[in-house]
């Protein structure tokens, strides 16, 4: 059997930040069907402000989570309330089913989905003994009186023309036996039968059947069982079909292929109606129920295979972790349950905000149609979950994962990992430092001239207004009094898990790295300095629901409380009053928000890292030849990643500080201690004790009004 | 070592018993479960000290991990205060809660860093930060670590001694 990979559960209790749309796509998502008022499992009704849910329950590792019938309500925040229908009792705590994203498959591609003979409806077994074999009950693996039939029938004919196979004997083919029709091979199956019924009740032979029974073919994997092909069909579990789409799917094992619904829509419905029609015969049905069901509609599901992942980018690191500990043969064989982190509503949006969003931009900026690309990642801060992977605006069409294979120079975003590196050696946030021309030579006595993005040098400039506005002079000036190899080694602590070279260029971003490797560094600022090892995988369970392995929190702790603080303090500013400025037209309620933009040479790369307090997320645009694409981090990533936020449950940075934080107002000119009311001061977090005594008078400074700063420093 | 085992126990009653009360304690201010809560810029007075509790869905899961480490299933019990801390992932007892759990379980380092984290979020809450540094010291010495577990238990002291006078 295959692995079964699952996304996260979606949990809901009553204040969860998650809109009334979001929940019903999910529900969507996991096959529910939308009624006006459910009676069932897996149904559910939506109006204003309001769901009404039949859950259909799981099974999970830590204990069943029962089915029920709910009543959801919703206000402006999100989720309110949790009402069970039945008892009238409020609930605290809902765990639905997680959604399958993929399925890992042996090399001959077996799958099922285990059906136990009490959880199947009842109808089904009648009409299957209706259609195949009405003596199961009676006879012992054979039925003489069919055989006698069928071989008069044969000797007619000169031939093979009838068989009169029981459950048993078909059970015996599909599992021990080959197709051909040959006497041989027939007297085999009859001595077989006789055995098998000898050993087994026929209960579990019948079981045994229901899941073995051949429904179907997808590609390269055959169907089998009721189980799956009730998802394959239908894409809802078994218990949750009509009457008449059990009776169709009964119809179909006399020939899977002459009765595949989707191909022979006609045919499929002529014989179910022959299997309706008996039933009726027999008074299993009366004449009103064989008239409802034989006009019933097939609503067979559009085909979707389910031998490939609904989310492959996902996928990707979901296999690199699992090689880790599996055998690739376990992977695919023991129908391992593997329970991932991916929230798929998160997913959905990220992938259509991405292809829309670089599709928006080629228009708007004119660029050449087709030829820009992208990558997503999205970031659970607290717990280090990785919840969605996009590798590309379209990925069914080149199969090239870029926010996991793709490394590129990260540009500008390096900077806060000089800054912070900065600010753990005792640096201030008003720390003077000298934006102005500079050469360094490096090891290979190669001449560097870094410049402004703006062309223009700006002189003695306070560290966080060079952070804010992204001065490339200013950050090598600093940069080569911190050294670079200081800066490689923050970068390994933050979670890039190798080395980098530490040529002076590394101190503007000359260090290439995955969307999915800036992820995890930025993660560590946005964590107020705790690492957490990354996770895409939960827990893994074995077929029966064992437990096997669970992926951990791990977490350290890598940058001390006040500068990881500060350093969060100063990516709020790029984003308030600096380079990321769009941000707060596109999100003005979810302010303060915390990230940074980065440009690579020639416009070849366009990043934006950035987040709130629960979630991070990073946005590349670049393309595949690396020919220049005309986009800053602020006018191409930093876009997506506003509109990608303004539709998921971000919630602001909390900037409360740490213990020895202390406040004053600052000049941003000057870098100096000023009064509250001197116009553009603002206030600054320094570690207790470090910011300067010297203090000065605005109306001394000669600054300009905040309005004019308003506007200065725009975009790179 | 069962001096150990005893100050374990005593933290996760002591502190079990505090959250699990919370939702009906009046002097402690109650958060809503996921509320937002405005973002503040600006000098430290500004601050509330925050005194966090814990809500009713996080709370039916702490009952989870409590009923499932008792019956030694020390692994579903952390995932299931994981669980509670997805839920509320600012909310500083739940981390607590799990490092105590990893101090039992003598997973040393990742106890001593998950009461950092609750350290981090406590933002001025005495008695927990205190308890933490409890945690620390203890998972110190279980390490072996005698001289930095002095200090840290000396800091919980502090922490526990101020938390007194309030």
């Amino acid at each position: 059997m295959p692995a079964r990979v699952f996304a996260r559960p979606l949990e809901l209790f009553p204040g969860k930040k998650i809109s009334q749309g979001d929940i019903q796509n999910e529900l969507q998502l996991l096959g529910y069907r939308r009624v006006s008022s459910p009676h069932g499992q897996g149904e559910f009704s939506a109006s204003k402000k309001k769901i009404n849910v039949y859950t259909r329950g799981y099974l999970f590792v830590d204990g069943r989570e029962k089915p029920q019938k709910l009543n959801l309500r919703f206000d402006n925040d999100g989720l309110r309330s949790l009402e069970n229908l039945d008892t009238g009792t409020q609930v605290p705590l809902v765990r639905l089913e997680p959604l399958e994203i993929a399925k890992i498959f042996p090399a001959h591609n077996e799958d099922r989905i285990l059906v136990r003979l009490g959880e199947v409806p009842p109808f089904l077994i009648k009409a299957l003994l209706t259609a195949e074999d009405r003596r199961f009950y009676q006879h012992h693996g054979v039925d003489p009186r069919g055989i006698a039939r069928a071989f008069i029938a044969n000797l007619k004919a000169m031939r093979i023309r009838q068989g009169a196979s029981t459950l048993t004997q078909q059970l015996v083919k599909n599992l021990f036996l080959s197709n051909e029709r040959t006497w041989w091979r027939k007297m085999n199956e009859l001595i077989m039968a006789l055995l098998l019924e000898y050993h087994y009740e026929k209960d579990e032979i019948l079981e045994a059947y229901l899941n073995e029974v051949f429904l179907g073919q997808d590609n390269q994997r055959a169907i089998h069982g009721f189980g799956l092909a009730a998802e394959y069909y239908f894409d809802a579990p078994l218990n949750e079909l009509r009457p008449d789409q059990l009776a169709m799917l009964v119809g179909m094992v006399k020939g899977p292929s002459y009765y595949d619904p989707r191909r022979h829509p006609k045919r499929a419905i002529k014989r179910r109606n022959v299997v309706i029609s008996s039933m009726a015969r027999l008074g299993l049905i009366d004449d009103a129920q064989k008239r409802r069901l034989s006009t019933a509609k097939l609503d067979v599901k559009p085909r979707r295979s389910l031998s490939r992942s609904r989310y492959p980018d996902f996928m990707d690191l979901v296999r690199q972790q699992l090689k880790k500990s599996y055998d690739e043969k376990d992977l695919r064989s023991e129908g391992l349950r593997i329970f991932t982190t991916l929230d798929p509503l998160l997913q959905e949006k990220s992938q259509s905000v991405l292809k829309n969003g670089i599709a928006r931009l080629e228009k708007q900026k004119k660029l050449p149609i087709g030829k820009l690309q992208g990558a997503v990642i999205v970031l659970d801060i607290r717990s280090g979950e990785v919840q969605a992977v996009v590798g590309g605006r379209d990925r069914r069409k080149s199969g090239y994962n870029r926010a996991v294979q793709a490394n590129r120079p990260i540009g500008s975003l390096v900077k806060p990992v000089v800054y912070l590196d900065a600010l753990e050696k005792g640096w201030t946030l008003a720390s003077p430092l000298k934006d102005e021309p500079v050469v360094w030579k490096d090891r290979n006595n190669k001449v560097w001239k870094p410049q402004n993005y703006d062309k223009v040098f700006h002189g003695e400039t306070p560290l966080i207004k060079a952070l804010v506005h992204s001065y490339n002079a200013a950050t090598v000036w600093l940069g080569r009094k911190l050294g670079p190899s200081s800066i490689a080694k923050h970068l390994y602590e933050m979670g890039l898990d190798r080395p980098v070279s530490t040529y002076p260029s590394l101190l503007l971003g000359a260090v290439e790295m995955s969307p999915y490797e800036v992820s995890q560094v930025y993660q560590t600022m946005a964590n107020d300095g705790f690492r957490i090892k990354p996770r895409v995988i939960r827990s893994v369970a074995t077929k029966e629901n064992q437990p096997l392995q669970r992926y951990e929190l791990k977490i350290g702790r890598v940058i001390q409380p006040e500068p990881a603080y500060l350093i969060k303090f100063a990516l709020t500013e790029v984003v308030r009053t600096g380079t990321a400025r769009w941000a707060t037209r596109v999100l003005p309620g979810l302010m303060p928000l915390a990230g940074k933009t980065g440009t690579t040479s020639d416009y070849r790369d366009s990043w934006f890292s950035g987040f709130g307090e629960n979630t991070l997320t990073v946005v590349w645009l670049g393309r595949d030849d690396n020919k220049p694409t005309g986009l800053t981090g602020a006018s191409g990533a930093l876009r997506i990643w506003s509109d990608l936020m303004k539709s998921i449950p971000l919630l602001p940075v909390d900037l409360t500080p740490p213990e020895k934080i202390e406040w004053f107002w600052v000049n941003l000119e000057s870098g100096r201690i000023t009064d509250k009311n001197c116009p553009g001061a603002i206030p600054l977090p320094f570690v207790a004790g470090t910011a300067l005594v010297e203090r000065e008078d605005c109306r001394q400074s000669g600054q300009r009004s905040w309005k004019e700063k308003l506007f200065e420093g725009w975009l790179h | 070592m069962k001096n150990n085992i005893l100050l374990c126990l005593v933290i996760f009653c002591l502190y079990g018993v505090v959250s699990c009360t919370t939702t009906t304690v009046t002097d402690e201010s109650a958060t809503d479960v996921g509320s937002v809560t405005p973002p503040k810029t600006g000098p430290k007075d500004q601050y509330p000290t925050t005194k966090p509790t814990v809500g009713a869905s996080a709370m039916q899961l702490l009952e989870l991990a409590r009923q499932q480490a008792e019956s030694g299933q020390g692994e579903l019990a952390a995932a299931t205060l994981e669980r509670a801390i997805k839920i509320e992932p600012e909310n500083p007892w739940l981390w607590h809660r799990l490092a105590v759990l990893r101090m039992q379980q003598k997973k040393w380092p990742l106890a001593i860093e998950l009461a950092n984290r609750s350290i981090a979020l406590a933002k001025g809450n005495k008695r927990l930060i205190g308890g933490n540094w409890l945690v620390i010291s203890l998972a110190l010495e279980g390490a072996g670590n005698y001289e930095a577990a002095k200090r840290a238990k000396k800091n919980s002291d502090v922490y526990l001694g101020k938390s007194n006078q309030e």
